[in-house]
């Protein structure tokens, strides 16, 4: 069952008196459970797809579905409403609250919806229930990483969002959190979209969607996903 | 939302000194509020339940001796509820080698149900019996049963004290020809009517008839009345109660706290809501990852803003409770200590609700309104920043040639200055308020010593006033260097139904000792014809220059041209030529001299040492001074408060950058010379501005600061200038020292890495 769908999603930015095309038509669709990686370099209007796709960026021109629902056409309240009880996100940066501790800050995130799942168990899937009451600034760039995925599950959302989760990682530790997030896809059959320039990480993904000049140049499937274990870049 | 109330306590905790800078400012502001404000309602509170308890008059008319059988006509007046007729005189005495001036006022067999006498301690007087005004027995050290020895037109008369009492009378004591009394050195004597009579010679007389009416609304039509019985006699002066002269000065210094009791919390909640919304929007500018992040993760505009409106009411709250608290102990300290200048025998001390509930509220509307001004710059942080990042644009200003001969830590600090003009107004706004809270504070204590200047060492410079008219027997003494006539004397200016009273000074032009000056410095010499007027007086009046007025004086009705009207600084009064006022019937009746001798000088009749009037005047302004004193540490640890938060904050926002130059090897140091170079910068253009502010202030206070026995000058001196630049640049300097040990201590790999939005 298709769970976001792109429709010829066009987005321009007004920059002063230059218009800048971040997307160009863009025809996409991501199954559930599917882990989906965007690969393109920077620039290539990646970000601003999994902006829309997660409702805190519109679309020009097009129409984004998630389901049934069609999100391009949401205001301000319902997009939202529509982030709460759907969407989960993980940042480059981490960004989490450096005066919330760890279990604080996927807390944050739990109070937002009716049915959370339990804070600590949440922080057990990413192996970091022994550093729930450290601060962000007491743990590693990694761990960080992954109590960014804990905030992000523990919403039990649909769809999770990941903007070069690994990019401000090292090499191992990059691998690890790759490695949360598969267990994750597997074990609860979550889906994943995850957006970077590193092609190795494409090497995991159940398909890969290649972009360039705000377009989706082609579409891989890959029958035989690696595992995070295996990659090195 | 509880982790977003916790992060709230976490975030205020991190910040706590910028937090509690800024929650100061709240606390001063509402602490001065509810204390001035609670402290005006209890002294208004007091004074009414005294004057209510000792049936203070309604009317007074004072008149040459009258006989006492015209009482009765008065009580028929219909609508009147009670009279009480009275004799007075001016007496002296001696203590400890001082001489006292004394008012020597009868009372009836029994008390009065007008203007009650309120006894404290002892019994009420019989035949040679009197009673002592309370504060002034405990400060000369006069108990109850002591006989006082008291000087009366030449004889000395042996006087028993029965008890010590106050009255509603004599609240403040304004006496017309002394008006800056001391309460040590003036004292009031209740004297029985009978006893009175014989001291004063005046068997069957009054001189002063006080009453209370059943319908305040017949007041006027009831004035009349009585002015018409005592007419013929000789009126010396009438007043309805707010006219009545200690009442009148009472609520005159009412009116100045109170209008102090609304500016100067006012000043400093604005001045807070303007420092709050600087340390929050800094914040914001700071959390705009953060709010991005709650803004994806699904938190609402509206939860996102609440959050933020968050820190303000916790500011509200700090600043709130605990000036709530300290305001009532400001309050009580206050209270007690105004009413101790007073002659009251009690002082009420009260918690208002009116006062609270709007303490709170502006405690609380404070730091809201400039929650909401930030608030709306957080509801347009959009959720995709957490994605893209967020980089603050800064203006550079290309002026390299300009600076090329600067070192490169120079260069950068003078380019900060214009880098981020808003943060820069910030800043510059922060230091003009301060010069203008130190400076207009300052500027007040320069005024009391100008005014007091102007009045001692310009208007009277002579040494001794004698109440005689022997000018050549005093001219004729060894040490007497120069003397001269003069004429003092009453004067009553009646325009339209209302009336003021003043003293009239006849001067010789030829000479030095008794100037006129005016206000602003300028002398005046007596007019070749009519009289120079007080501006009070004038403008109460509606009386102008060149115009020809009518009135009472000793000599009966007589017309005078007003010559010309002018600002005074203490203790106002008519001039007019020595020569005019004797071709009027008046004569010399005072001698004033430079050099002499006081007690030689005694022989002759009363003697007003200036050196004393001058220490009176100083003791009198001592609580005013302190006032002041006050005002300029409250002054400068507000602005300390003010620009040390902004201070501290502009260091703080900028924490990457001077990582950043730590790593390339620039030493704590060096950074902190270049942070006092821009904050001086920023702090210079701040004086330059700050100081025609704190003059325009000045000028507000100007036309809301005076009074009919004083009017201040408003300076500001050189020291002014020096003293409130030291302070700002000390308090810039230290404003700094937060920041630099930031500096010195922080981990410059992380801050360097860190996300910045």
């Amino acid at each position: 069952m298709t769970i976001l769908r792109f429709e010829n999603v066009w987005k321009i930015y007004k920059m002063g008196k230059v218009d800048v095309i971040a997307l160009r038509g863009v025809n996409i669709s991501i199954e559930e459970g599917e882990f989906v990686v965007v690969l393109g370099p920077s620039g290539s209007g990646k970000t601003t797809m999994l902006n829309i796709a997660g409702g805190i960026d519109k679309p020009t021109k097009g129409k984004v579905f998630f389901r049934d629902m069609e999100i391009s056409s949401l205001n301000e309240k319902e997009l939202t409403m529509f982030r709460r009880r759907h969407i989960g996100y993980v940042f480059q940066f981490y960004n989490l609250i450096p005066t919330l501790t760890a279990r604080e800050n996927v807390q944050l995130s739990a109070e937002l919806v009716d049915n959370p799942r339990d804070v600590d168990e949440v922080l057990e899937v990413v192996g970091l229930k022994h550093r729930a009451d450290h601060l962000p600034t007491e743990m590693s760039g990694g761990e960080q990483q992954r109590i960014a995925i804990a905030r992000a599950l523990v919403k039990n959302p649909d769809l999770i969002l990941c903007d070069e989760p690994t990019g401000n990682l090292d090499f191992e530790t990059g691998k690890k959190v790759l490695e949360v997030m598969r267990d994750i896809n597997r074990e609860e059959g979550r889906t994943f979209l995850l957006v970077t320039h590193n092609a190795v990480i494409a090497k995991m993904a159940d398909r890969v969607i290649h972009f360039r000049d705000g377009r989706v140049m082609r579409v891989e499937e890959n029958p035989e996903p690696m595992e995070p274990e295996e990659l090195s870049w | 939302m509880k982790t977003l109330f916790i992060k709230a306590l976490r975030d205020l905790k991190a910040q706590k000194w910028q937090f509690l800078a800024v929650s100061f400012l709240v606390f001063l502001g509402i602490a001065l509020f509810s204390g001035l404000y609670s402290s005006y309602l209890n002294i208004e509170a007091t004074y009414k339940k005294f004057y209510a308890q000792t049936n203070f008059e309604d009317i007074g008319v004072e008149f040459n001796p009258a006989p006492i059988d015209l009482l009765k006509k008065v009580k028929a007046i219909p609508g009147v509820k009670a009279v009480v007729g009275r004799l007075t005189a001016y007496a002296t005495m001696e203590i400890e080698g001082r001489e006292i001036q004394l008012k020597l006022v009868s009372i009836p067999e029994k008390n009065s149900k007008v203007d009650s006498i309120y006894l404290v301690e002892g019994v009420y007087p019989k035949r040679n019996e009197v009673l002592i005004l309370k504060k002034f027995a405990d400060l000369n050290g006069i108990s109850v049963g002591e006989v006082i020895h008291v000087r009366v037109n030449g004889k000395t008369y042996n006087l028993r004290i029965s008890g010590t009492a106050y009255s509603p009378e004599y609240v403040l004591i304004a006496e017309r020809r002394n008006i800056l009394t001391s309460p040590k050195d003036f004292g009031i004597i209740f004297v029985p009517y009978r006893l009175m009579e014989r001291i004063t010679g005046l068997k069957g007389k009054i001189t002063e008839v006080h009453l209370t009416v059943y319908y305040k609304d017949r007041i006027d039509e009831i004035l009349n009345e009585v002015k018409k019985i005592f007419e013929p006699y000789g009126l010396k002066n009438f007043y309805k109660r707010e006219d009545q002269p200690s009442y009148k000065l009472l609520r005159m210094d009412l009116e100045g706290f109170r209008h102090m009791a609304l500016t100067f919390p006012s000043l400093l909640l604005f001045i807070a809501v303007l420092a709050i919304y600087i340390l929050l929007s800094r914040i914001v500018m700071e959390q705009i990852g953060i709010i991005a992040v709650l803004r994806a993760l699904g938190y609402s505009k509206r939860s996102v803003v609440i959050h933020y409106l968050m820190y303000s009411i916790l500011i509200g709250f700090i600043g709130t409770s605990a000036g709530i608290i300290a305001g009532y102990y400001i309050s009580a300290g206050m209270t007690s200590a105004y009413v101790d200048v007073l002659n009251l025998p009690y002082y009420v001390s009260k918690i208002y609700p009116n006062v609270l509930l709007s303490s709170i509220l502006a405690g609380f509307l404070t730091p809201i309104i400039a929650g909401i001004f930030t608030a709306k710059r957080v509801a347009e942080i959009e959720p995709a920043i957490a994605m893209r990042g967020y980089t603050v644009k800064y203006r550079v200003i290309r002026f390299e040639r300009y600076l090329a001969r600067f070192s490169i830590l120079t260069r950068l600090a003078i380019k900060n200055v214009f880098r981020n003009p808003k943060r820069t107004l910030y800043t510059l706004f922060g230091v003009a308020m301060g010069v203008v809270l130190i400076a207009t504070s300052m500027a007040f204590i320069d005024s009391v010593d100008e005014m007091l200047h102007i009045q001692f060492e310009k208007i009277q410079t002579f040494d001794y006033k004698v109440e005689c008219s022997n000018l050549m027997a005093v001219k004729s003494l060894k040490d007497v260097r120069e003397a001269y006539p003069i004429i003092e004397t009453w004067i009553l200016i009646e325009r339209n139904g209302l009336t003021k009273s003043s003293n009239l000074i006849g001067l010789p032009s030829n000479q030095d000792l008794y100037n006129i000056y005016d206000l602003n410095g300028k002398r005046h010499f007596p007019p070749p014809e009519g009289i120079i007027l007080p501006k009070y007086i004038a403008e109460n009046l509606s009386i102008a220059k060149g115009e020809t007025i009518e009135a009472f004086t000793k000599l009966g009705r007589v017309k005078l041209k007003v010559y010309d009207i002018i600002p005074q600084p203490l203790m106002p009064v008519c001039y007019a030529n020595l020569k005019e006022l004797e071709r009027l019937g008046f004569r010399p009746n005072e001698v004033i001299v430079k050099g002499g001798n006081e007690n030689e000088l005694k022989k002759f009749g009363t003697v007003v040492s200036m050196k004393r009037l001058r220490r009176v005047t100083e003791e009198m302004m001592s609580m005013m001074y302190d006032f002041f004193v006050f005002s300029v540490l409250f002054g400068a640890s507000l602005a300390f408060a003010e620009i040390f938060n902004t201070t501290t904050i502009n260091i703080l926002e900028r924490k990457r950058e001077i990582a950043t130059l730590r790593m390339l090897g620039y030493t704590v140091k060096e950074i902190a010379v270049s942070l006092f170079i821009e904050t001086f910068l920023i702090g210079a253009f701040g004086l330059i501005i700050g100081f025609p502010m704190a003059l325009m202030t000045l000028q507000g206070f100007k036309m809301t600061y005076k009074s009919e026995i004083f009017n201040m000058p408003f300076v500001m001196y050189p020291r002014t200038y020096v003293i409130t630049t030291v302070i700002i640049i000390v308090t810039l300097a230290i404003s700094l020292v937060p920041g630099i040990r930031y500096i010195a201590k922080m981990e410059i790999d992380k801050v360097t890495k860190e996300f910045t939005g």
